[in-house]
């Protein structure tokens, strides 16, 4: 009758293990319909685009992450990854910059308005906040800037008096994006040290100047073991930062780089249906005209890994065992994954009947 | 002192069994409240010493509330109405929105679900025990299951609270506003045992006092004092528990986890406070008033002063230290002191609001420490973003 003779229970057996209802999680990537609440300009070629999601359910993100926007372009559904550049719970925004002559940059500051609608997937992304409380530093070039914000102020949120430093490098005073908002954020916290770094700015300017390289880049960041570095800007300033760091004994696990990839020029896609074994399931999946590998494959509901979808992280890295596909440019697949074989199912598709290690 | 002497000498398993027995019956005991201490013993019983949480598969609760079935549809509460419409505007999807694909081990050092600041490992060792490294990890990852376990059945708890208060609220608004809390504890329940089950894979089983009040709250027929408990106090419990837990993990799937469920909680506390205040001041006669008022006050000590762990006790150090020791030493920590502060910090202004804190009551809560937090912000001058904010700020005395 009392409790006390009786064995206690403190566990409660899971025997089969976890339930099997929760099943592979993945990313999601049925696209959410967004509406854009409002047009900010930052500088005279970059734009701040605040969105609304039309079904009211504000979709989670970290810091640091980024959305892929599906705009309707001529008739056709056009995909770029775009990093928020608002804080974890922040809404929802992402800044663009106008690259001369870009065909999906010039359609968001020319033909995007309050309240055109397009479609987003994600987020997703691996360009987070480090939970710990060690120092940050962060070298941002031009754009890069985006996430970096993000990051930046989400940290500051979770502790006001955590020790960053960010090294921004611009062209001149006009390109710093964010200008009044880093000013207003280093008012307040007095932990935030940013430092400009502008390459052509006017005679007034009484900040650096001048080109980062490698001795000015270790001398600005610093090299210490406990600290978390984050790069995000042009290739070249990155792999030279990143060099610069690693010379210095930063290990590689301490350096986060986030890459911006130019947009991809789409290959022709086959007219005829095509046929794709993936091997390890044994399924035969028949891709449809203008679909990717990717495509065809959740569609039939494979359990295919994938992320940005624009071929700039190689989540849906695959090997191609048989047969030959058409794979849009540029993308991340470096000379070492190509050589052995590999492709990336969201940017390529069957020419011919494929079999494919997935 | 007796009890020391009494013990001094015995076994260990026979000065726990010694102890365990004075301190359930101290429970009830320290409830100065003759009539309060009469309401609450039916589930002390069935919690502490017929021990029904600790075995079986269910355990039945039997309530005699009755369902307010609303003929009219005429009374208006335009506060609680735009509350719905906020809960109905911000329903989150649990597995749509949380990245479940995020890798946990609860034993990574660099992301840990508990960092070692958490777990009371200086007061152990001050009574000779001394953790190594590894058993440090694997005893925070322990905790961890164990804090979010019962997350877990506090949730279960308050979706049936919820339903409860639902059928009895005699608002039509309220009811409207009852529906989607209902569906948020759901969620809740669902994304802290999907947590535990395929993150963690280790779930404890539901703590005797925690099970107290659950059962009380849940066996009271009177829907006020159902209200009062879960959607001040246990709400307020909650706020305090998630509160620490989201400060200290570093893990950061349960962090977004935990973000989303306070956002929620910050309403459902919101909600408690306007259905009382217009109640309380409205319907009760003052010695209903000063009743709750005693209520509130011995169920706020219970929550500051019962939940020690003791499944990881029983676990870990069963045959190592006392169970007096354990409990002076959970006591004592710094991330108790973390818990209660974040507890007392919301619930001390919201039952001011309401109309529960008298100068009567206010010198017993005096003598107990807790006046520091009058004059607070309540429920109603808080969103979810403000809690987090606050919650974010408060820093854990070292």
């Amino acid at each position: 009758m009392f409790a006390l003779g009786r064995p206690r229970r403190i566990l409660i057996p899971r025997e089969t293990g976890p339930s099997k209802r929760w099943g592979n999680p993945q990313p999601g990537h049925a696209p959410r319909p967004v509406r854009v609440a409002e047009l900010r300009r930052e500088t005279a070629d970059a734009v701040t685009l605040v969105l609304e999601p039309e079904d009211g359910v504000m979709p989670a993100f970290r810091a640091g992450q980024y959305f892929t926007h599906c705009f309707e372009i001529d008739g056709q559904v056009v995909r770029r990854a775009y990093s928020l550049s608002v804080p974890e719970g922040g809404g929802l925004a992402c800044t663009i910059k106008l690259i001369p002559g870009g065909w999906v940059s010039s359609h968001v500051h020319e033909a995007l308005q309050v309240g055109s609608r397009y479609r987003l997937i994600g987020p997703t992304g691996d360009f987070l906040l480090d939970e710990g409380k060690g120092p940050l530093r962060f070298l941002a070039g031009g754009s890069g800037i985006t996430p970096v914000i993000s990051l930046i102020e989400t940290a500051l949120e979770r502790d006001p008096q955590r020790d960053i430093r960010l090294v921004y490098a611009s062209r001149s005073e006009a390109d710093i994006v964010f200008d009044q908002r880093l000013r207003e954020l280093a008012r307040r916290h007095l932990s935030l040290d940013v430092v400009h770094v502008l390459s052509q700015p006017q005679d007034a300017w009484q900040g650096q100047r001048g080109r980062l390289d490698s001795q000015r880049i270790r001398g600005l960041l610093g090299a210490d073991p406990a600290t978390t570095f984050y790069l995000c800007g042009p290739e070249g300033l990155m792999q030279l930062a990143a060099n610069a760091l690693h010379a210095a004994g930063v290990p590689a696990a301490r350096i986060r780089q986030e890459r911006f990839l130019a947009a991809p020029n789409a290959q022709a896609r086959p007219s005829e249906p095509q046929e794709i074994l993936f091997k390890q399931s044994g399924r035969v999946v028949t891709q449809r005209p203008g679909e990717s590998i990717l495509e065809a494959g959740l569609r039939e509901g494979l359990p295919l890994p994938f992320s940005c979808m624009v071929g700039g992280c190689a989540h849906c890295k695959l090997q191609v065992l048989e047969g030959e596909v058409a794979l849009s440019e540029p993308n991340c697949l470096s000379p070492e994954e190509r050589a052995a074989g590999f492709t990336l199912a969201c940017s390529a598709c069957a020419t011919g009947p494929l079999s494919v290690a997935a | 002192m007796m009890l020391d002497r009494m013990l001094n000498g015995l076994p260990l398993k026979a000065q726990n069994q010694i102890y365990s027995t004075f301190d359930n019956l101290g429970v009830l005991a320290s409830v100065g409240n003759l009539k309060v201490a009469a309401s609450m013993a039916p589930s002390a019983v069935r919690g502490l010493v017929l021990g029904r949480a600790r075995h079986g598969d269910a355990v039945p609760m039997v309530s005699g509330h009755a369902a307010h079935f609303d003929l009219t549809y005429k009374g208006d509460f335009p506060e609680m109405y735009e509350l719905y419409r906020r809960a109905v505007a911000n329903q989150w999807n649990g597995d749509r929105d949380l990245d479940w694909s995020t890798s946990v081990d609860p034993e990574d050092p660099d992301k840990p679900v508990m960092p070692l600041d958490y777990p009371p490992f200086e007061g152990l060792a001050a009574k000779g025990i001394r953790l190594n490294q590894k058993e440090k990890l694997r005893f925070a990852a322990d905790m961890a299951s164990w804090t979010l376990s019962q997350f877990m059945h506090g949730e279960q708890g308050a979706l049936y609270a919820a339903a409860q208060v639902t059928e009895s609220v005699q608002w039509l608004d309220g009811k409207l506003y009852g529906a989607t809390q209902v569906m948020d504890e759901g969620r809740h329940l669902e994304v802290f045992l999907r947590y535990l089950d395929t993150k963690l894979q280790k779930v404890y089983a539901v703590n005797d006092n925690l099970f107290v009040i659950l059962d009380d709250l849940l066996t009271d027929s009177r829907w006020d004092v159902k209200f009062l408990g879960m959607q001040i106090m246990v709400e307020g419990l909650a706020l305090g528990a998630f509160g620490t837990m989201y400060n200290f993990t570093r893990e950061p799937l349960l962090k977004q986890l935990l973000r989303y469920v306070i956002q929620d909680e910050a309403r459902h506390v919101h909600y408690g406070v306007l259905a009382l205040k217009a109640h309380i001041s409205q319907e009760l006669s003052e010695a209903e008033r000063r009743e709750r008022e005693d209520w509130a006050y011995e169920v706020a000590l219970l929550m500051r002063n019962r939940f020690l762990s003791h499944e990881l006790y029983y676990e870990w150090f069963e045959h190592k230290l006392s169970l007096k020791d354990w409990d002076e030493v959970v006591m004592n920590a710094p991330s108790m002191a973390a818990f209660r502060h974040l507890m007392f910090l919301r619930l001390i202004p919201n039952l001011e609001y309401i109309g529960l804190m008298s100068d009567r009551i206010k010198a017993h809560y005096d003598k107990s420490g807790l006046t520091s937090f009058l004059g607070g912000k309540n429920a109603t001058q808080l969103s979810g973003e403000d809690l987090i904010r606050d919650i974010a700020a408060y820093k854990a005395p070292q």
